[in-house]
């Protein structure tokens, strides 16, 4: 695709602004491409490469707005979306919480976005990937499934106020599953916005070994144990915990955390003191987006530390009604880690339980921050600081604010996909050791 | 558009491929939401552009660009044929396709009204009375919203195949919010209504506004109800529950696909293995019977033909409780179909945009209702025969592990049934079972006067993630002695 460039975006926004009649304009263009390869059953299945556009251009009038969006950058196609749009906003009702669009903002270097090495990878590139799985599994007698992904784009933002911002982003994504005849399931991901220190062969490695020693797995009486927890589980439960710190939602009071806004203003733990949580596009770990989709800046948010709620998310409309700044939502995260390894958690538990990772987390009561899931490709049981043997999956109902309370030991930090993210995931977690977590249920599923 | 397919199939012939198809689609939505008195994001996109698929040495390629010209197509198409190429080294089965009739021919949702032809007011207006019926009514906040679809496809193949078709949805939504000032609890109650597979005739014949007021007032109830005391009890369970019940753990494990393994990376597998088939007893024989039916009338998954050019159908999935067919597409007939001993097709391949492979994706998956020979059998015949359990409505929060065994769903509002009544509203509900045993605890299906389509707009399978929009059908059903649990917690 030829317009993934600065100025061509430049170029793009200029002309759908000079287009524009309503007094207010906003356009966000978001030119993409990518491929992916995916295999199971020891086989490539499907591959493909796909060029896409966004082009979404909101109009105001006065607190009249509407907006329409097209994946086409003819002229007529620019022309229409813009029409489109205008007529949309003349004919909606006027919307109080509608703010002003932005005008020229200062942003964030976010540099670990674009690698260069990952811009134009082809199908070769993820064949190798793949081969090399495929290869691992038959010689191990697995049978092995997973993706390969990769992406190039480009998000500039222009207003009618003069805003322009852009910034590039790749990525590749790579997971596996890999499973025995005789019940065995492992797992392995990751994601990097660069082909350098991307390593999926360790990914392969880690699916194939789980795999291995997940096989025959016993039933155990579903309970309270304790729980050591790969880093991706800790994202897939932080991740959902973190779309609660909205200040509206908190001051409607239909937030988990509206029952705590005394302790907040009161600056008292909430969690952990090990627990510290941020968002910094800047980030070398898990590099953010710096602008949201308004144009609005991301700067480096401490979310939670040592325990205590620091910041909570607020739009532009609630800040301005209640004297507030307003503070974008978290567009990637960062939680602190300890020294602690994975084989140390184990050594150190005299009963408990080891996931690999979890899977189908859903809310159940958004007033406790209650979720649900299950364990999924390896559970293990540990007795007297060793892995006795592999148990078969649960089901747990559990919070994460319990989770962040209940921390016993922490590992190194390292960037991770949650169980239904991927190419967008930028967040770094460590893995836990929490006590007293709650696995309800039995589940047969390998 | 035949002239930008011919350039794809001849380029794709002359670089050697053995089939190609392409799609050349638009795609047109219309969104417009409303949180309490004011009406936010009135928003239409628009999508148009191409995807090429072919099979070189048995291999499959695709590309897809929104750059839709003869350069393009000739560009995108050598693409195709190169990634193919690529992949061959990890291919051992190559891929086959059965033969199909050619098909030329075109196909719409038959609709009454079209929803793109609905003004912005109208919509507006809806969403604003729906949410001033509701906040008369009690709630401390609504938010509602109305989407319309449309999906303009053309299909050619080097089969021969020449089709067009355009798929109309619509989805009118509505949730209600209560805040609970000296407890400090919140909670919400959903709007009943579904996304459905007609066009605006759904929304206005939907009794919305009168809804929006009851779903306030019975999540003021709710939050004012009982605990429920966890235990094994009888479920009573609503059309509208059923759907995602249905979706979750028949729909996905009936999918050839899973049951041999090609989501396993992701979605998952199933506890329907292919050995399973005319075998596994699903459920209770005298009321399971399930259909796959592309081809049901207002069915979200409804359609003339599938992404692979084949003409859709109904087909069974359980019948008389026995595991009777998955769910296929062209290529699975080739590869499985005689050893499975199924050999029809039953075109559930779906891609849902242009710059998406095509796939195995559900078809509207419902359960039957029950012959009574026309008498009317709803929830007040089931509940009469229930000592302990509990009458769920509409959908909530749900669950299920990678092979569909282990589940757990909510709903909206729960209702104790006590000695063969319903005596008042329960909060903190949830039923968790295991497929099999859950449905063989089916002991009574309702008549067809309460059969109801549920559905999802959105439901996600694949890598990358691909979202599929499909109904499910049901009357009222009953389960004995399921494992309820109590979701409430303190923090």
């Amino acid at each position: 695709m030829s317009f993934l460039s600065d100025a061509d975006a430049k170029r793009i926004t200029e002309k759908v602004l000079g287009l524009a009649t309503a007094p207010e304009t906003v356009v966000y263009l978001n030119p993409s491409r990518g491929g992916n390869t995916r295999f199971a059953r020891n086989e490539v299945t499907t591959s493909g490469y796909a060029e896409t556009c966004i082009v979404l251009v909101t109009s105001r009038y006065g607190l009249r707005q509407g907006s329409a969006q097209t994946n086409q950058i003819d002229d007529g196609s620019l022309a229409e979306v813009v029409r489109r749009a205008e007529e949309i906003a003349r004919l909606a009702p006027e919307d109080p919480e509608t703010m002003p669009v932005l005008g020229p903002q200062t942003y964030t270097a976010a540099p670990g976005l674009f690698a260069a090495d990952a811009d134009q990878l082809t199908a070769d590139f993820r064949g190798k990937i793949v081969a090399d799985a495929i290869g691992q599994a038959k010689s191990k007698g697995l049978e092995a499934a997973g993706f390969v992904q990769n992406f190039s784009d480009a998000d500039a933002l222009a207003t009618s106020r003069g805003l322009f911002v852009y910034r590039r982003t790749t990525g590749i994504v790579y997971n596996i599953t890999a499973r025995s005849n005789d019940g065995g399931s492992g797992w392995g991901g990751g994601v990097s916005n660069s082909v350098a220190g991307f390593e999926p062969s360790s990914m392969t490695a880690r699916a194939m070994d789980i795999a291995l020693k997940s096989a025959k797995p016993v039933a155990l009486e579903p309970g309270n144990y304790t729980a050591i927890l790969p880093a991706e589980c800790v994202a897939d439960l932080a991740v959902n915990l973190l779309n609660g710190f909205d200040q509206r939602g908190i001051d409607e009071g239909r937030s988990f955390l509206s029952q705590f806004q005394k302790q907040i203003a009161a600056g008292e733990k909430l969690f952990s003191e090990k627990v510290t949580l941020i968002s910094d596009p800047a980030s070398r770990e898990a590099p953010g987006n710096n602008f949201d989709i308004e144009g609005l800046p991301i700067h480096r948010t401490d979310w939670v530390k040592d325990g205590v709620v620091k910041s909570i998310a607020c739009s532009r409309y609630w800040a301005k009604k209640t004297g507030r700044q307003p503070l974008p939502a978290w567009q990637n995260l960062i939680m602190s880690g300890g020294a602690a390894s994975i084989d140390e958690m184990v050594a150190s538990t005299q009963r408990g339980l080891l996931v690999t990772r979890f899977w189908y987390v859903r809310p159940v009561d958004p007033h406790t921050a209650l979720f649900t899931g299950l364990t999924r490709d390896g559970c293990f049981l540990v007795e007297n600081g060793k892995v006795t043997r592999p148990v078969k999956n649960f089901r747990w109902n559990e919070t994460p604010v319990k989770m962040l309370r209940n921390i016993q030991a922490m590992g190194p930090t390292r960037r991770v996909i949650t169980s239904e993210r991927d190419i967008a995931s930028a967040l770094a977690f460590p893995a836990l050791k929490v006590t007293d977590f709650t696995f309800s249920s039995l589940s047969d599923a390998v | 558009m035949q002239e930008l397919a011919a350039v794809a199939l001849e380029t794709a012939r002359s670089k050697g491929a053995s089939y190609a198809d392409i799609r050349i689609n638009r795609y047109k939505q219309q969104s417009l939401f409303a949180r309490e008195d004011h009406v936010q994001n009135a928003n239409a996109q628009e999508r148009y552009g191409f995807g090429v698929r072919v099979l070189v040495d048995g291999v499959w390629g695709f590309a897809a660009s929104m750059q839709v010209s003869k350069e393009h197509v000739a560009r995108i198409t050598a693409e195709a044929v190169s990634i193919a190429r690529a992949n061959r080294a990890t291919m051992h089965d190559p891929v086959e396709l059965v033969p199909i009739p050619k098909a030329v021919d075109t196909w719409q949702t038959p609709i009454v009204k079209d929803p793109f032809r609905v003004s912005v007011q109208t919509k507006a207006d809806l969403l604003l009375a729906m949410n001033a019926a509701a906040l008369k009514a009690g709630a401390s906040f609504v938010n509602s919203g109305v989407f319309s679809v449309a999906e303009d496809k053309y299909f050619a193949s080097t089969d021969g195949c020449a089709i067009s078709q355009l798929l109309t949805r619509v989805w009118p939504l509505c949730v209600v919010t209560v805040v609970d000032k000296g407890t400090g609890r919140f909670d919400t109650r959903a709007v009943l209504s579904s996304p459905m597979g007609t066009g605006w005739e759904y929304v206005e014949s939907y009794p919305l506004v009168a809804e929006a007021a009851q779903a306030a007032e019975q999540c003021k109830e709710k939050l004012a109800a009982k605990s429920v005391t966890p235990g094994k009890k009888d479920l009573v369970l609503s059309p509208e529950n059923m759907w995602l019940t249905i979706h979750e753990s028949i729909g996905h494990p009936t999918e050839l696909d899973r049951a041999l393994g090609y989501e396993a990376n992701f979605a998952g597998t199933s506890f329907v293995t292919p050995d399973q088939l005319n075998k596994l007893q699903y459920g209770a024989a005298k009321w399971m019977n399930v259909v796959g039916d592309k081809t049901q009338r207002d069915g979200l998954a409804t359609c003339g033909y599938d992404d692979d050019g084949v003409k859709t159908t109904q087909f069974d999935i359980v019948k008389d409780g026995r595991f009777v067919g998955y769910q296929t597409i062209r290529e699975q007939v080739a590869r499985y179909g005689k050893s499975l001993g199924d050999t029809r097709l039953k075109a559930c391949c779906y891609a849902d945009d242009y710059s998406s492979n095509p796939f195995q994706r559900m078809p509207n998956v419902s359960l039957r209702p029950h012959d009574w020979g026309g008498k009317k059998v709803g929830w007040e015949q089931m509940v009469a025969e229930v000592k302990d359990g509990v009458l769920i409505e509409g959908a909530g929060s749900f669950s299920i592990d990678q092979q569909r065994y282990n589940f757990q769903f909510g709903g909206q509002v729960f209702w104790e049934i006590k000695n063969g009544k319903k005596v008042g509203m329960l909060r903190d509900v949830a039923y968790q079972a295991r497929t099999p045993q859950f449905w063989g605890s089916l002991d009574m299906v309702g008549s067809d006067h309460f059969y109801k389509l549920g559905g999802s707009f959105f439901d996600g399978k694949g890598q990358p993630i691909q979202t599929n929009s499909v109904s499910h059908g049901s009357s009222w059903c009953r389960f004995r002695g399921v494992n309820v649990i109590n979701t409430g917690r303190k923090i």
